[in-house]
């Protein structure tokens, strides 16, 4: 036969070739090439993986009494297939379920959107949580009606009951402690995608105080539940399972009998303060073991009830603790506030001046005035009281005798031409007693204070001159509408400064030396520094977490910070225990502690901060037993009136019940 | 070398005889790819069924069945008189015609498409897939009928012989069954050209092809993502996202097959139920995942086998007809191997067709096993 076609076939043949050869070679691509990224696909497409947040550790105080503990509230779940698997998308269900427990069915609803999908509502109404758990309808539901829904024979067996965990506050002996504890929340966006898996957007995170601090051991291990998910993403079975290692628990040297009553005490000394009609607006009480620097007690007013973080705090209550109006309840003052230490710092300015070679057996003069330069400095209420031993001048609280050592110290260093601080004893004692630098407590947030000396007042100077030396010849117009004399002045002062700011003057040394100026200190740097003095000179690290135990009872101590020994002159040193004793016996802060029981003998110093258009910074900083001292207690009122009026009385409460314990 | 039409003799021969000449790599070939295919279909189905409570074998028992039948159709076929088939070839035609007009009344809609006759027990027809049959039978017929071999068909035949198969396509369309059509196009176009039929023949079918897609794609019966698909070949780096949920599923199954696959009954994907249709249309993702590049390259090679043999029993074929019946069937099992391996590998649109031998489905295996009939009884005659 003749080959019609042949030709044709043989393209056919051809054509077909081309196309086998073309799929091989695409199987060859995908098989071999693409390999990798298929099947890290594929694992991505089948599985899911369920973070299970670790049962966090509880907060203890010394004693192993429960500060912070975990509660749980119940929640109504419902499986996502439930939902998939109603007609109705499970509307029906949920307002059945809405209905039962007495809520409005938005609510609800809004759960079973994921946040962030599509037609999900905004945060907190959608679920924040994973897809692949049963979605919490409704937490913090009444218990019965909660049982009742799903105990009920006709409710969809996708309903079920869960328990959440919270954080929980016991409250022993009713204290708040909200400052030192801190507070959990969630964790931002990019703090999730820093933690590598470790956080989830509804884990809970520490966010402050020893929550914070030590949230890495309180949170433990989260565990992992890999789920194989079918292709409507619902969970078909679980692949495998890694349980949460529970977190430890913190065991901390807060007392809280002697908690309570620092609470207690500092609450009634504001009150008290206030009805004297000073403006008290805020405050701090702490007590600090002497020998270890273990931080007993600690105390910030006005405080707030830490429960208002727990699951998740409304905006108008975030905006209440943050609000100075309000007196920032969240500010932790112990460790974070700063006040002008006045009288208090006058410990310090004793043995400096015992330094710079004033003989602890003198005499000295306490005018009710003292002149350096231009510039008259008063003693407190103009009192007088002739010569006097130092004993007296602590006692008393003689300014001018102060004005003068420091006076004479600053010209023996050679005046303004001295550059450094290197050689001033009241600077030198001031940073040897840990003041104007962090005490490295184990609280986040904590503030170094400031010691105005010599290369402080140069930076300062540096970093303003430009806006001073501008005022200097601009004036302040806006001032002088309302107030020429006052613009006046201003004018003069900024053309002073303008020229010679940055000089240290004796006048600054006067003001460093009774603790006024832009001296600011914080109560715990205060409560340390008085415990160096009680201890004979050891600077201690302040610490509030004392140990971890860990699930099965395993302790481990909480490293101890640093501890220094200061050079001290062991002779000052005892003539300024006795002088501190003589405070409390006959002196400023005798009427706060009369008739206090003797055999709890406590010795302190008095303080009444100057602080400009407010009223006094009233401090009282004190250990205690004066024979062999255990206890330093720091008690700072910002405009609370004198510091014998106002914070010595809190003292004396606060070791009335130190007394009890031995 | 003798020419014409004298009445070929039926083969009547013995079994030993049809044994010995028979295309024992055709037939090994299509065995094979139908063994493998069981195997797939049982692995891809045996852990659904095992969840509904069901028997886990089932599928692969039916499958099974499917091939012995389909094989006893096609030895029926191979040793069916030549001159009975030309002669039944209207009646074939005209019983395909009244099935598909069937199914358009009383068909179960399975996908989308009214395409399948119910029967008792579970079972049921696809009478597109005898229609191509039908179409190859009387195109054959009709172009190698009335004609002196040494001249090209006649017009009038080409256009009688499109018209033969214009019907079935109308109604298949109807269904709609677009992937059938798309074959039975192709299967058309082998025939007409093969037949020897003028140039602008061919011409004017392909020119009419590209109209009707242009067509298609102005009114939007092809998406945009299908033409994608068809381009992603050239650029493995496409945006896979517009794949559609099954094509991606399929080319994840596919790719994590690796060089050896991961083993029957261990493929996650397909052990997961991620592929829908993988017992059917997908059944060759089951390969690319659980066989891997070797299983997946193996179905591509047997299936060249068959190929192979079937246009060398074209080229040998003792009389037009049979030239024409082996084309026909080459052409089918070409486009609608690679219309399915290639929408496995997200390089064709997914249009619904089964892979030859493989995929499970009673209509498929019997249809695929008379094409081998066929090829096997005009090979016999070659060798008279």
């Amino acid at each position: 036969m003749r080959q019609p076609g042949r030709g044709r076939l043989a393209a056919l043949a051809v054509t077909v070739l081309a196309l086998f050869v073309a799929l091989a070679t695409r199987l060859g691509q995908m098989e071999l090439g693409e390999q990798a990224s298929s099947v890290q696909a594929a694992d991505a497409a089948r599985t899911a993986t369920i973070v299970v947040p670790a049962v966090r550790g509880r907060i203890l105080d010394r004693r192993g009494i429960p500060l912070a503990s975990n509660g749980s509230v119940v929640a109504v779940t419902v499986e996502r297939a439930t939902l998939l698997a109603a007609k109705d998308g499970g509307r029906s269900l949920v307002t059945a379920v809405a209905r039962a427990l007495g809520l409005p069915f938005e609510r609800l609803w809004g759960r079973t959107s994921l946040c962030g999908t599509t037609g999900a509502p905004p945060q907190p109404a959608c679920w924040n949580g994973s897809p692949y758990v049963p979605i919490p309808l409704a937490d913090g539901v009444d218990p019965a009606r909660a049982l009742a829904l799903v105990e009920n024979p006709a409710t969809d067996p996708g309903i079920a009951l869960a328990t959440e965990p919270v954080r929980a506050y016991p409250a022993p002996d009713g204290v708040n402690l909200a400052h030192v504890l801190g507070y959990i929340a969630r964790p931002t966006r990019a703090e999730v995608t820093a933690s590598r898996g470790a956080l989830t957007d509804d884990s809970l995170i520490g966010r402050a105080g020893l929550e914070e601090e030590y949230d890495a051991q309180l949170r433990g291990t989260p565990g992992r539940i890999v789920v194989a998910l079918d292709p409507r993403g619902v969970v078909t079975r679980e692949i495998s399972r890694v349980d949460p290692v529970p977190g430890r628990d913190l065991v901390t040297s807060i007392d809280v009998r002697v908690q309570a009553a620092t609470e207690k005490a500092l609450a009634a000394g504001i009150a008290a303060a206030r009805r004297r009609g000073e403006a008290a607006d805020s405050g701090s009480a702490l007590v600090l073991d002497t020998r270890t620097g273990a931080v007993v007690a600690s105390a910030s007013w006005p405080t707030y009830d830490p429960s208002v973080w727990t699951g998740g705090i409304s905006s108008a209550d975030y905006a209440r603790l943050t609000s100075p109006a309000n007196g920032t309840p969240l500010l932790p003052r112990a460790v974070a506030a700063t006040y002008p230490p006045a009288s208090t710092f006058k410990a310090i300015s004793l043995q400096a001046a015992v330094a710079a070679g004033s003989p602890l057996g003198g005499t000295y003069s306490c005018p009710p005035s003292y002149t350096i330069g231009n510039r008259v400095f008063h003693n407190f209420e103009g009192e007088q009281f002739g010569r006097i031993s130092l004993q007296q001048a602590i006692e008393v609280s003689c300014d001018t005798v102060f004005y003068d050592l420091a006076y004479r110290s600053w010209q023996a260093q050679g005046g303004l031409a001295a550059t450094t601080d290197a050689r001033d004893p009241f600077v030198r004692t001031a940073r040897a007693f840990g003041l104007g630098r962090l005490t490295g407590i184990d609280l986040p947030g904590e503030s170094a204070g400031r010691l105005p000396d010599r290369a402080w007042k140069r930076a300062t100077w540096e970093a303003t001159k430009a806006d001073l030396c501008t005022r200097a010849q601009t004036g302040y117009p806006d001032v002088a509408r309302t107030d020429r004399a006052r613009a006046a002045y201003l004018k003069q002062l900024a053309a002073e400064n303008c020229a010679t700011g940055f000089q240290f003057r004796a006048g600054d040394e006067a003001n460093f030396a009774i603790g006024q100026g832009d001296t600011a200190v914080t109560p715990i740097q205060m409560a340390r520094a008085y415990a160096a003095v009680a201890n004979g000179g050891t600077l201690l690290t302040p610490r509030v977490g004392v140990a971890f135990i860990g699930p099965s009872g395993v302790r481990t101590a909480v490293a101890p910070g640093p501890r220094t020994r200061i050079a001290v002159d062991a002779a000052a040193v005892a003539y300024l225990q006795n002088a501190l004793r003589s405070v409390v016996t006959g002196g400023t802060a005798e009427g706060a502690f009369a008739g206090f029981p003797g055999d709890w003998p406590v010795s302190g110093k008095t303080g009444t901060g100057e602080v400009f258009g407010e009223g006094t910074t009233a401090w009282f900083v004190s250990y205690a037993p004066s024979t062999a001292p255990r206890y330093a207690v720091a008690v700072v009122i910002s405009q609370g009136g004198t510091g014998a009026a106002a914070a010595a009385p809190v003292s004396r409460q606060i070791n009335a019940t130190l007394r009890t314990l031995h | 070398m003798t020419v014409g039409y004298a009445a070929p003799p039926v083969v009547r021969r013995g079994s030993s005889a049809y044994l010995r000449r028979l295309d024992w790599v055709l037939f090994g070939s299509a065995l094979a790819l139908s063994v493998i295919g069981s195997l797939l279909v049982w692995s891809a189905t045996q852990g659904k069924l095992l969840e509904q409570g069901l028997d886990p074998q089932s599928f692969l028992k039916k499958n099974l069945l499917n091939l012995v039948v389909g094989i006893a159709f096609a030895v029926l076929i191979s040793r069916f008189d030549y001159r009975l088939l030309r002669a039944y070839t209207p009646i074939l035609w005209g019983l395909s015609i009244l099935g598909l007009l069937f199914v358009l009344v009383h068909g179960s809609r399975i996908n989308g498409a009214k395409a399948w006759i119910s029967l008792p027990a579970g079972l049921s027809l696809q009478p597109a897939e005898f229609a191509k049959i039908a179409i190859i039978l009387g195109m054959a017929m009709i172009l190698s009928e009335k004609r002196d071999a040494e001249n090209e068909p006649r017009d009038v035949d080409v256009a009688f012989a499109l018209g033969v198969a214009a019907i079935p396509i109308a109604l298949i369309l109807l269904q709609p069954d677009l992937g059938t059509v798309m074959v039975i196009a192709t299967i058309v176009f082998g025939i007409i050209a093969v037949s020897g039929a003028r140039a602008r023949w061919l011409v004017g079918i392909l020119a009419g092809g590209v109209l009707v897609a242009f067509v298609a794609i102005q009114v939007g019966i092809l998406k945009q993502y299908q033409l994608d698909r068809l381009t992603a070949f050239t650029d493995p780096n496409v945006n896979t996202q517009t794949s559609g949920y099954n094509t991606q599923q399929a080319r994840i199954a596919i790719g994590s097959g690796g060089l050896f696959g991961t083993g029957l009954f261990h493929g996650p994907q397909t052990q997961g139920h991620f592929v829908p249709e993988n017992q059917t249309d997908f059944v060759y993702s089951v390969a690319g995942e659980e066989l891997g590049f070797v299983g997946a390259a193996l179905i591509i090679l047997l299936l060249g086998l068959i190929l192979w043999r079937a246009i060398v029993i074209a080229l040998r074929a003792s009389d037009l007809f049979g030239r024409l019946v082996a084309t026909g069937v080459a052409t089918w099992i070409a486009f609608q191997s690679f219309e399915n391996i290639g929408m496995n590998l997200g390089i064709m649109p997914v249009t619904g067709v089964p892979l030859p031998f493989v995929s499970y489905g009673g209509t498929s295996m019997f249809a695929s096993w008379l094409a081998i009939g066929l090829l096997i009884n005009v090979h016999l005659r070659a060798q008279e």
